[in-house]
């Protein structure tokens, strides 16, 4: 065991306790890391840097004062990939569209969005993947993260505004492309059946 | 409460426990890169085990010869001194035989006539050494009388003055023959036997102690040191290597160096002094910025002037302006700091050990610490153009005094009797953080080794 369930500070890790953790955190953290970044690679770059802090202060982890292990590693995790994309975007994140979403009508959702298919996890990410960067990582923060509007905004400096406006794009987005999904599904499945 | 979505519930019932597994040269690279930082901790690792070892090995020589002087009930450290010479054998001085000086027969006739002219001079020369045991005993017969107008000026050399007044009545039978060495002649019947003196050459070394030495309680002995001076005051300048634990950035390595006076008073001493110590530490900062995007030439002013065909011509005077994002963005840095700390020790110590070279004993006391001076060591972090909106610290400042208990193990080592150099594995605690809010709950501690070069006077 790498923590001792005794003491409520985790221990110093040596080698073997480190690539066992590794073992062990690194494919659900790197799903989280492609959330974010959108491609493997910059996902894998913020594992690794992720990772580091991870190792740096897991002699600090308190369990009693922060909360499980796995959500203090998902919390840096995510921490480091919004750091990632805001050190190496090319363009602005998010656009502040307070003034102009007055002028937008919001349509309502449509529910029924998909039925009777099923999608694999990996296509589910590569959807996510898709989404413009702004749009993902709100998505990510409000859905995966259950974080509300106005902690995303105070996180990431926004607005709440642009927070929802941003969220109601992505959904819009992965509507848009199940609908896809789910129209080639069914013209599959008729030429099958031919 | 959120609003239930379909499309939100997909994404979470699905990707929630979604993995992905990455590639193994990651892992290799993450698992070399990791090895980096465990080496940084091994270091302390075997600074903690040395330190340790150290002062254990001090406690236990330390109390394995106090064991044994205790055993053995040793003799004061003066007696020891002496008793470093070989006793001589204890050999009674040979005594002479039992041989009488030959007396004399009582002979009228053989007897010289009492004539102090005939008598031979008393010569301090020919007189045998004044031993109780060998001098013959004094003879009348061939002693002068005491005859303050006859008696020879004591001199070896003991020619008769020519003085008329003191000189004897010259005999022409009698006069004794002019001899600058006023030998008596050989008398076989007065003269004591010749026999070898076997009185033992005086040999200081050798002599046994005229006086029995007492043997003092420890506590009354006097220092070995300066046996002739119960107290002394030593003045030294020392260094000091620490590594403390218990710290926000993981261990930390300080120097300490300083100067020191210490007062002696038998086996128990009292020092003092100042020093300086150096530590520095990595503080973790969260810049928020502006992101910069770019420059525009505003318009500032405008002129407007004649020109030549009566008609207005504009100049325009534009400046700069930067563009940033409204959005902030968080940068964490990490700053390295140098922070100075005035010390100022008092340690009680008691040597319970010592001979002529080498005196062990504890040292206790309390050290105060005063910050002094921060000073950033590292670059700063450059935002570039970027537009800096807050910069929050997010490791503590230190505070700025800071009290600590200390102990150790205090070895001695005598080059001279003026000079000497000390070497003393100790152990501080700190009885409160060094931040000003401290998020450890534990105090810090610290391990090192003392070294210092000692006068004494």
């Amino acid at each position: 065991m790498i923590f001792s369930r005794k003491n409520t500070e985790a221990k110093r890790l040596d080698q073997a306790s480190i690539g066992a953790l590794y073992d062990k955190n690194a494919p659900w953290l790197l799903a989280v890391c492609l959330r974010y970044t959108g491609n493997r690679e910059n996902a894998e770059d913020v594992l690794h840097d992720g990772f580091m802090k991870i190792i740096r202060g897991i002699e600090k982890f308190n369990e009693k004062q922060t909360g499980s292990i796995e959500a203090w590693m998902r919390r840096i995790m995510v921490n480091t990939a919004l750091n990632y994309l805001r050190d190496h975007k090319k363009e602005k994140l998010f656009i502040e569209l307070e003034p102009v979403l007055d002028s937008i009508q919001i349509s309502p959702e449509n529910n029924d969005v998909y039925g009777g298919w099923d999608l694999s996890k990996d296509q589910l990410m590569d959807l996510i993947c898709e989404l413009p960067a702004g749009y993902r990582t709100v998505f990510n923060l409000y859905v995966m993260e259950d974080y509300t509007h106005k902690e995303i905004g105070e996180f990431l400096g926004i607005s709440e505004n642009t927070s929802k406006t941003q969220l109601y794009k992505a959904r819009n987005f992965l509507q848009k492309r199940l609908r896809e999904f789910q129209t080639e599904y069914t013209h599959e499945k008729t030429e099958s059946n031919r | 409460m959120k609003k239930q979505n379909q499309i939100d519930d997909l994404f979470r019932r699905e990707l929630a426990d979604h993995t992905v597994t990455p590639s193994p040269e990651r892992r290799a690279t993450l698992l070399r890169d990791a090895e980096g930082i465990q080496r940084k901790g091994s270091a302390s690792a075997w600074w903690i085990a040395g330190t340790t070892l150290l002062i254990l090995a001090g406690f236990g020589i330390a109390f394995f010869i106090h064991q044994i002087s205790d055993s053995s009930n040793p003799p004061s450290a003066i007696q020891q001194s002496s008793n470093q010479v070989p006793q001589p054998p204890s050999n009674p001085v040979p005594q002479l035989p039992s041989n009488p000086v030959p007396q004399l027969p009582s002979n009228p006739v053989t007897q010289p006539p009492s004539n102090p002219a005939t008598q031979p001079p008393s010569n301090p020369v020919t007189q045998p050494p004044s031993n109780p045991v060998t001098q013959p005993p004094s003879n009348p017969v061939t002693q002068l009388p005491s005859n303050p107008a006859t008696q020879p000026p004591s001199n070896p050399v003991t020619q008769l003055p020519s003085n008329p007044a003191t000189q004897p009545p010259s005999n022409p039978v009698t006069q004794p023959p002019s001899n600058p060495v006023t030998q008596p002649p050989s008398n076989p019947v007065t003269q004591p036997p010749s026999n070898p003196v076997t009185q033992p050459p005086s040999n200081p070394v050798t002599q046994p102690p005229s006086n029995p030495v007492t043997q003092l309680p420890s506590h009354q002995q006097p220092d070995i040191r300066y046996p002739s001076k119960k107290w002394n005051i030593s003045i030294g300048a020392n260094y000091t290597p620490e590594v403390m634990f218990n710290t926000l950035n993981g261990d930390k390595f300080a120097n300490n160096m300083g100067l020191e006076g210490t007062f002696h008073v038998g086996r128990y001493s009292v020092r003092t002094g100042v020093g300086l110590s150096f530590t520095t530490g990595w503080n973790e900062m969260l810049v928020e910025s502006n992101p910069y995007l770019g420059a525009y030439k505003a318009l500032d002013s405008i002129t407007f002037a004649w020109g030549d065909n009566y008609n207005l011509v504009p100049t325009y005077f534009t400046k700069t302006e930067a563009v940033f994002d409204t959005t902030l963005q968080y940068t964490y840095t990490d700053i390295k700091k140098r922070y100075t700390y005035l010390q100022v020790p008092l340690v009680l110590g008691y040597d319970f050990w010592e001979n002529s070279w080498l005196s062990l004993g504890v040292r206790a006391g309390a050290v105060m610490s005063v910050l002094l001076n921060t000073k950033t060591s590292s670059m700063t972090f450059d935002p570039g153009k970027d537009r800096i909106v807050q910069i929050n610290n997010i490791t503590p400042d230190r505070i700025e005094l800071n009290w600590q208990a200390m102990g150790g193990i205090n070895a001695a080592f005598r080059l001279s009797q003026r000079f000497s150099i000390e070497l003393e594995p100790e152990i501080r605690y700190y009885f409160n953080s060094v931040y000003e809010s401290s998020v450890l709950t534990k105090k810090p501690w610290s391990v090192g080794v003392r070294a210092a070069v000692v006068v004494t006077f």
